[in-house]
């Protein structure tokens, strides 16, 4: 039937430079869990001309 | 790497950005942090709002500290609001004590990043 597709996993961030990851541990109520953060890729802009 | 794949069932990738009608370009803080308001996020399916509010008074501190971040911030940063937009349009306040899983399970219904929304209140 119709609905959401049954998957292991869940979507991942698209057009992020995952090189730059920085991981921080923040904790909450004595809960500490690890927050990665990563940077956008930097478009490239092409100057180059074709024909 | 672009994304290949689903990730680790236990991992939650997220988008998170300033709310846009709470706090748009007439903020201060919101106009000098530009396109670094928008933070690209993974963390564990367990993790809280209260973790996410938390890091993100801990990294606009952070940058405030060591002058990357020259606007001044608000003297306490723990009134972060967060929302989360199942539809376009409709911001839905989540409180703290939910996790990324309940918050996901409960309101996101696409097959892509969640996208979560944060402001905090004027004091």
């Amino acid at each position: 039937g119709e609905g959401r597709p049954l998957q292991k996993g869940r979507p991942r961030l698209k057009n992020v430079d995952r090189s730059t990851a920085q991981h921080n541990a923040v904790t909450v109520n004595n809960v500490t869990v690890i927050i990665t953060e990563f940077q956008p890729k930097q478009r490239k802009i092409s100057s180059g001309n074709s024909s | 790497d672009d994304a290949e794949g689903p990730s680790e069932s236990g991992e939650i990738e997220l988008v998170f950005r300033p709310h846009p009608l709470e706090m748009n370009e007439d903020n201060e803080l919101i106009r000098e942090l530009k396109d670094s308001s928008i933070r690209y996020i993974k963390t564990t399916a367990n993790a809280t709002i209260d973790h996410l509010s938390k890091y993100l008074a801990m990294r606009l501190t952070l940058a405030n500290r060591t002058g990357e971040l020259e606007t001044e911030l608000p003297s306490s940063l723990n009134n972060f609001c967060i929302y989360i937009a199942p539809t376009p349009d409709q911001y839905i306040g989540v409180g703290g004590s939910l996790t990324l899983e309940q918050i996901n399970e409960k309101y996101w219904r696409v097959n892509k990043p969640m996208e979560m929304f944060y402001s905090w209140k004027k004091e």
